[in-house]
């Protein structure tokens, strides 16, 4: 598994771990069950703390992304892939949203809504999931 | 802002590695003024690192000290992997990986002296992990200690602290002598010695970026009292860096602050997280749309913190809290 | 005690200059007399068995000999001056087994030297008094030095404990100071002083037992009392 650490940028570290961690089970690069590295075993390579690592797989098992299994480390969620989906519409959804509320605002029509939005759609693509990884 | 470290992985009772409680010592220095080390509290549980920091003269030393028992105590307990090292101190003391800023052998001795010295005392001493150090180290056993450089001669002691099992190991500034490279090495070594999670390091240090990243629990000492002491995380999250120009700043802004430090093109200050609604609230002109922009607001880091907090403003308000 | 133990050897060490253990330091202390045997040896070798020369030699071997104790026991105090001082704090020895220890290892290379200059008093010949027993006479003298050192030692190791060496270095010169002025005011009272020497000379020429059973009491009160003093001085010092 690949993570780059940086204390140079603004977020903090934990922050980071989690994100990365986050759009590697998003890509399938981990898998359903697969483990992640042990607390310890990551604080080394990574040169962070131990309570740091440990936070970042905190918050991504109360997210339902990792589970915690007393003695034997953490691991992917099964559906730890869909968890992250169904995260991702919910905020898509309230994204559109806000941009909705925004349109109307505007004095937008429904037409031109919908026409500046296959405008975007087409621009990108079907975009990689990645993109939306990121804060 | 004292937390105190109740996180736990797996909900199981913490077992502690060093448990400070209303540690207090005075005393007049040489020089006649009077110090004063105010009701220390702190604890760091099993298998983590925890940084004591604060600037020059703060106390972090004489805590030490107070810990191994060199100094004695006005008062307070102590509790060293779960023992009173008052009255198991031969036990406790086989157990502590000790390393000072100046090397404790004599300087005429040579480097071989160490290990003859040092290995009898310890039932557990690892005779090839020492070896494996000092190859490691670069250390040459007929080399005279006064010779080799403070770098050289810390690593010496840490070679020592590490080579036979000690379950705390302790270390009070180490770093002054070393280069990046050397202090990198030995933050590797630290997470290292704590991976099993049965070692615990106690590191004392002015130098504050080394313990930024492998700091898991910080303790944040200030003219003899405890500011903070509790995860590290929290610590730099308690805080923001707020930075204007000279006329940013207004009068009701600055009981919010938490330190200042003002110059000719402008000031920096230190604010509580929960109180920067507050304080950028009371800037003036009121009539004007409280922005961020006016103000470059960011994390703190510990130099932000100590810097800060070292001002006379910020010691006064922490000496009226103390003599409440 | 397995800590006192590691205190007699440290202090060994520390007399021996670090890297060499307990024998090294033995060895240091036993050199005089040893040295002694062989120039003894020399001398009977090339002829030159005077009695002159034998005065030489004892005296030098007996000045060494003392000479190297002391010198032996600044050395375990000296660090207390320096940052090697903090080696205390850090041993997993109690600051009563540091004292304890170090008296126990002071008596063990005194007991050596001395049973060495022994053997090297009965080789020697040239005492200052020709008893009927050379083994008594070797023992009496032996018994002195003995005394003296353990004597010197319980005297000085609580200033020691208690200063800086420069400073109990000083207290020690007064102290002697003390002991000579009384040494002169008991000379001027007006005791039977030759009586006294009689009487004294009487009791050493006698039961052997008894000299020796007499001194080493006296060393050993002296040393229970200095022990105890150190301990106390020692327990509130503080290592910085």
């Amino acid at each position: 598994m690949k993570l780059i650490i940086s204390s140079l940028s603004g977020q903090p570290i934990y922050r980071q771990i989690e994100d990365q961690i986050r759009s590697a089970i998003l890509l399938g690069d981990l898998k359903a069950g697969e483990g992640l590295p042990s607390l310890r075993h990551l604080s080394q390579e990574l040169r962070v703390s131990v309570l740091t690592v440990t936070r970042a797989y905190t918050e991504l098992a109360q997210e339902g992304l990792v589970e915690n299994i007393q003695g034997k480390g953490t691991f992917v969620a099964d559906s730890g892939d869909q968890v992250m989906r169904q995260h991702l519409e919910d905020r898509v959804q309230s994204l559109l949203g806000e941009a909705v509320d925004t349109a109307r605002r505007a004095g937008m029509e429904p037409d031109r809504i919908r026409s500046l939005l296959d405008g975007l759609l087409g621009d990108k693509g079907s975009a990689p999931a990645s993109k939306e990884g990121k804060e | 802002m004292c937390a105190s470290p109740s996180m736990t992985i797996s909900g199981e009772d913490v077992d502690y590695a060093l448990r400070v409680s209303d540690l207090g010592k005075s005393y007049v220095k040489a020089d006649g003024t009077g110090f004063r080390l105010h009701r220390v509290t702190m604890d760091l549980p099993m298998g983590y690192i925890m940084g004591l920091i604060g600037p020059n003269g703060a106390g972090k030393s004489t805590l030490i000290r107070l810990l191994l028992n060199m100094i004695r105590r006005d008062s307070g307990e102590i509790s060293i992997l779960n023992r009173d090292p008052l009255s198991q101190e031969e036990e406790v003391k086989a157990d502590l990986g000790v390393v000072f800023d100046s090397i404790y052998f004599l300087e005429a001795w040579k480097v071989k002296a160490a290990e003859s010295v040092m290995a009898p005392m310890y039932p557990s001493w690892n005779s090839d992990r020492y070896q494996g150090y000092l190859r490691r180290f670069g250390l040459q056993e007929n080399r005279r200690i006064g010779k080799l450089s403070r770098g050289m001669q810390m690593k010496l002691m840490l070679a020592v602290a590490l080579s036979h099992d000690a379950r705390l190991l302790i270390l009070d500034e180490p770093t002054s002598g070393l280069d990046v490279l050397a202090r990198d090495e030995l933050m590797d070594i630290l997470l290292d010695y704590i991976g099993d999670g049965r070692h615990s390091v106690l590191f004392s240090t002015h130098i504050t970026t080394d313990l930024e990243r492998v700091a898991d629990f910080v303790t944040y000492i200030n003219r003899g009292s405890v500011f903070y002491t509790g995860p590290k995380d929290e610590l730099m999250e308690a805080f923001q860096v707020v930075r204007g120009g000279p006329d940013d700043l207004a009068r009701a802004q600055i009981p919010h602050l938490m330190g200042l430090q003002r110059s000719a093109t402008g000031f920096e200050a230190l604010v509580s997280t929960e109180h920067l609604e507050d304080f950028l609230a009371s800037a003036s002109p009121a009539d004007v749309e409280p922005s961020e922009e006016r103000y470059l607001v960011e994390r703190a880091d510990f130099d932000n913190i100590i810097r800060l907090t070292t001002g006379s403003r910020a010691a006064a308000n922490k000496s009226k809290e103390m003599e409440a | 005690m397995k800590a006192i133990a590691k205190q007699i050897r440290l202090d060994m060490q520390r007399c021996s200059g670090g890297a060499g253990g307990c024998w090294s330091c033995m060895l240091l202390f036993i050199a005089a007399p040893l040295a002694g045997i062989i120039l003894k040896g020399v001398l009977v070798v090339t002829g030159h068995n005077q009695d002159g020369n034998l005065d030489l030699v004892n005296g030098m071997v007996t000045g060494s000999c003392v000479a190297t104790a002391a010198v032996a026991q600044i050395q375990l105090f000296i660090d207390f001056y320096s940052p090697a001082a903090r080696l205390n704090g850090i041993v997993s020895i109690s600051r009563g087994h540091q004292v304890l220890g170090r008296y126990s290892a002071i008596v063990l290379m005194v007991l050596a030297q001395c049973c060495c200059f022994a053997i090297y008093f009965r080789i020697a010949g040239g005492l200052p008094w020709k008893g009927s027993d050379p083994w008594q006479a070797v023992t009496l003298f032996t018994l002195a030095i003995f005394m003296f050192e353990m004597l010197l030692f319980a005297l000085a190791a609580p200033l020691f404990y208690w200063l800086d060496p420069v400073k109990a270095l000083r207290a020690l010169l007064v102290l002697f100071a003390f002991i000579a002025l009384i040494g002169i005011v008991l000379a001027w009272l007006p005791l039977d002083w030759g009586a006294l020497m009689t009487k004294l000379g009487r009791f050493l020429i006698g039961d052997l037992w008894k000299p020796v059973a007499l001194s080493l009491a006296i060393v050993l009160l002296a040393n229970l009392v200095s022990g105890a003093v150190s301990s106390r001085v020692y327990a509130r010092r503080e290592i910085d």
